[in-house]
């Protein structure tokens, strides 16, 4: 399976008079089941209307977003649901990610039910005791009837993810979906991410400004500034020799711990 | 009462619960919420359990107590009796109509007004301020030039001419008021649903595979409810006043008079007849009283995150 | 008492602060128990402990800023250079926030005035004393204050609206809006956890060398190990609303003495280190350190 954007492009128009916002241009991306693919760049740099693009979320501006050759704006019916379950989404903003009026089990039950992975109540509540125990929410049943607001952070974000993976999906897209956490629970999310693409070939768009992140995880970078995708390559690459003058900037402002200060 | 410790999870271990996003807490709780249901919450509040019977004897009274009073309409011996005398429970008006039979009858039509309206109001403001907000773009655009031609509409004017030409109907009263009323209820819901379409869980339910009128019912609308209900409730109150006001400008069945009605007409007799406006005038006030503070608690109950510190 | 005695009366002193926060209808949470920390002059402190550590409620109850609700209660000692502030008016808290501690938290955006000029709003936190009335030297201050906080284009910035300057450049008007009353003490809470990675560095560096420059004392809290690691002198950790560990930041960082600090030092470094595999705190480690919290004086 590939999901491919090929020189997709994304105007917004400014509302203040001054024209349009050139949020993305020209970007051409490949993602793939069982790989873990990082796009990099700081706020501003059109990474995460790329992955709204990949996801069908906001209207192309140019160009085109295709699934296995097909462009996705033009699936219909069954082929579209296919689409919607195969590739999902972890987007960013845990507390505004969940609707604060469902319960867990409602919030991953439905869109089970939607795409008809299980349909008999009971068969509904044992896949959702199923993947939440899969992201380590385990036992899973004190979770079933908590509101959003009543787990952590890190807890909302395996909701998300366990609802992603209920559907068994083969492409995740994850939207600064760590930057927010803990550095423990940063550290658990990811296993969990990579274990689930060793087990079950989940691929993951990753997109982040944290560079010390992508370097543990990622297979493949794609480095964004402005719009344009300025540099890629294999994650080891990208780092030893880094080719752009831009991603030699990026790796170089990355704050790392044992850099000492003397005042 | 022992505080049973959060269960520790594969993975992460115990997570401490988050209270607001800015406001982190400790990761034990020194009293845990026993698991309540909102509907609990509401009945527990100490305002339901004193406007709920309220409400309720109203509703009762004005449901069945036409069955037990005498008359409303036939005129006695015309003299102004007051209240207290065994036959004449609140006296009688100055064409001596049993007064209890007048304000009990006044009672239907009061809340039948009130609440179709506000029934009406609240159903059409959901779907167009719904529709609006979520889709935004022409159908917000054709969605807001019709709610403003509504609420442009001279209601009282329009009362006038409907009576004149069809006759004074309780059915016409509640279709115009609902006509010239729903478009402040869908403003609310658009202004909210505008706010609330633009959140992380509707873009996530897009992900998912939902359709654009799935994701208004099943997560737009529950989440803008608070206001609307607000709205409505306020909307019972403003529509009871209001059919006062064309009671009294003759539009209204004088048949059915409501209380607005009964009001109106006691106002010649304010020295001599005080009961003629006490009575009425405090029905609608307690009426008007309860249906908002029930609102107000059923905000209150439904809405998860009431209670936390910011 | 000796006269060096008398002088090292610390900037600010906590002994056994408790906060007891609600957290839904019925229920509430001690969020800080029995904390204890000193800042002197001049010193950098950091207070570094995971979400729901306690250490932003730590920051907020130090600068007089928890909610004002009758269910949020306050209990042990604040001494500001001797002063109990604990229970203190709030005419004091006040003053104490408009001479003597700068803030720095963590969303500007709500912090800033979004309808009042950026200059405007540094220049409202001056002392009277410094400028008095004069409009020009106001604003001579006001640049001054922006350039140090490293801003270029200073006019520009100080006729801007916050929503017209980008996430880093906001935080940069928060530190000179700190800096600029000429405080004692700086509490910054979580100064850059809302940037990008690579402003990040940059903001931390102005920091850094603003507060070097004027040598005011600096309570820096963060969840980021690598944040508090190059900006301070000493260091506290915190877990489940207490101090498990404090010393020099040199001495905790690279012999950390508690399992927390050892266990949350080995998780930063499994995230950052190629090699190592990712570590999380385990769940029976996790019940051991909330038992111990809960237990302990």
């Amino acid at each position: 399976m590939l999901l491919e954007a090929r020189n997709v492009s994304k105007v917004f128009r400014a509302r203040r008079a001054s024209g349009t916002v050139h949020a993305v241009k020209d970007a051409t991306l490949r993602a793939r089941p069982g790989e873990f693919i990082a796009i990099v760049g700081e706020s501003g740099s059109g990474k995460s209307t790329l992955a709204r693009l990949l996801l069908d979320l906001i209207p192309l501006s140019s160009g085109t977003v295709e699934l296995d050759g097909q462009p996705i704006t033009r699936l219909r019916g069954s082929a579209r649901r296919t689409y919607r379950r195969v590739v999902q989404a972890v987007l960013q903003d845990p507390a505004g990610s969940l609707n604060p009026r469902k319960r867990v089990e409602r919030t991953i039950g439905e869109v089970i039910r939607l795409h008809g992975i299980a349909r008999r109540p009971a068969d509904v509540r044992a896949k959702v005791i199923e993947v939440l125990e899969l992201v380590g929410m385990s036992p899973a049943q004190p979770f079933l009837d908590r509101f959003p607001h009543e787990l952590s952070g890190g807890q909302r974000q395996r909701v998300l993810i366990a609802r992603a993976i209920s559907l068994n999906p083969q492409i995740i897209v994850a939207d600064e979906a760590v930057s927010a956490l803990d550095a423990s629970v940063k550290a658990g999310v990811l296993r969990v991410m990579a274990d689930l693409k060793d087990r079950l070939g989940v691929g993951y768009v990753f997109i982040t400004h944290d560079l010390p992140l992508v370097k543990k995880v990622a297979d493949y970078v794609y480095v964004m500034r402005s719009g344009e995708i300025v540099e890629e390559g294999p994650k080891d690459r990208i780092f030893s020799a880094p080719e752009h003058p831009y991603t030699q900037t990026l790796l170089a402002a990355a704050p790392v711990l044992s850099r000492p200060r003397h005042h | 009462m022992t505080t049973p410790t959060p269960k520790p999870d594969a993975v992460l271990g115990t997570d401490a619960p988050v209270v607001t996003p800015t406001e982190p807490i400790a990761a034990l709780e020194r009293k845990r919420d026993p698991e309540r249901s909102n509907w609990r919450i509401f009945f527990e509040k100490p305002t339901t359990r004193v406007f709920i019977p309220v409400l309720v004897f109203f509703v009762l009274l004005s449901a069945f107590g036409p069955l037990f009073v005498g008359d409303p309409i036939t005129a006695g011996f015309p003299k102004l009796l007051p209240p207290g005398s065994a036959e004449h429970v609140l006296g009688t008006d100055h064409l001596g109509r049993d007064f209890l039979a007048r304000v009990i009858n006044g009672g239907r039509v009061s809340l039948l007004v009130g609440f179709s309206v506000a029934l009406l109001c609240m159903t059409i403001g959901l779907v167009v301020g719904g529709l609006a907000g979520y889709f935004g773009g022409i159908i917000d655009t054709v969605m807001v030039k019709v709610a403003e031609f509504f609420q442009v509409l001279p209601g009282i004017i329009l009362a006038l001419v409907i009576a004149a030409l069809l006759g004074a109907n309780v059915v016409f009263i509640v279709i115009i008021l609902a006509i010239t009323m729903w478009p402040s209820v869908a403003r609310i819901v658009r202004a909210e649903s505008m706010r609330v379409s633009q959140l992380g869980y509707v873009e996530s339910a897009k992900a998912a595979g939902f359709r654009g009128l799935r994701i208004i019912a099943s997560d737009v609308i529950p989440n803008v409810m608070p206001p609307v209900l607000v709205a409505t409730t306020m909307t019972v109150g403003r529509a009871i006043l209001i059919e006062s006001g064309l009671s009294y400008l003759g539009i209204g069945d004088p048949s059915r008079p409501s209380w607005g009605a009964l009001l109106n007409s006691a106002q010649s007799y304010m020295r001599d007849g005080w009961w003629l406006a006490l009575f009425p005038g405090l029905c609608i006030v307690l009426v008007v009283l309860a249906v908002n503070m029930l609102g107000d608690a059923l905000n209150d109950s439904f809405n998860p995150t009431v209670g936390r510190v910011k | 008492m000796s006269a060096s005695q008398v002088a090292a009366s610390p900037l600010l002193e906590v002994s056994g602060l408790n906060v007891v926060l609600p957290t839904g209808r019925r229920s509430e949470v001690e969020a800080v128990r029995h904390v204890d920390l000193v800042v002197r002059d001049g010193e950098r402190v950091g207070i570094v402990g995971e979400s729901g550590s306690g250490k932003s409620v730590t920051g907020r109850a130090i600068a007089g800023l928890l909610p004002t609700s009758p269910l949020v209660r306050v209990t042990g000692s604040i001494r500001f250079a001797g002063r109990e502030m604990v229970g203190a008016p709030a005419e004091d808290w006040n003053a104490i926030r408009r001479e003597r501690v700068g803030m720095i938290f963590q969303d500007p955006l709500t912090f800033l005035n979004p309808v009042m000029r950026v200059g405007r709003q540094v220049a409202e936190s001056i002392p009277l004393s410094r400028v008095g009335g004069d409009r020009r030297a106001q604003l001579t201050a006001v640049h001054e204050f922006l350039a140090q906080a490293g801003l270029e284009k200073v006019e520009q910035v100080a006729n801007s609206f916050p929503h017209e300057l980008s996430g880093g450049m906001r935080q940069r008007v928060l530190i000179a809006i700190a800096i600029a009353k000429t405080p004692a003490l700086i509490l910054a809470d979580e100064p850059t956890t809302a940037l990008d990675a690579t402003v990040q560095q940059r903001v931390l560096d102005t920091l850094d060398r603003t507060v070097a420059d004027l040598g005011t004392a600096m309570i820096l809290i963060s969840h980021d190990l690598a944040v508090v690691a190059g900006m301070t002198d000493r260091v506290y950790v915190m877990y489940a609303g207490r101090i498990v560990e404090e010393g020099t930041t040199e001495q905790v960082l690279q012999d950390p003495q508690h399992r927390y600090t050892q266990a949350l030092l080995q998780s930063v470094h499994s995230i950052t280190e190629p090699d190592t595999e990712l570590y999380s705190i385990p769940p029976s480690l996790r019940r051991e350190l909330n038992a111990e919290a809960d237990h302990a004086s």
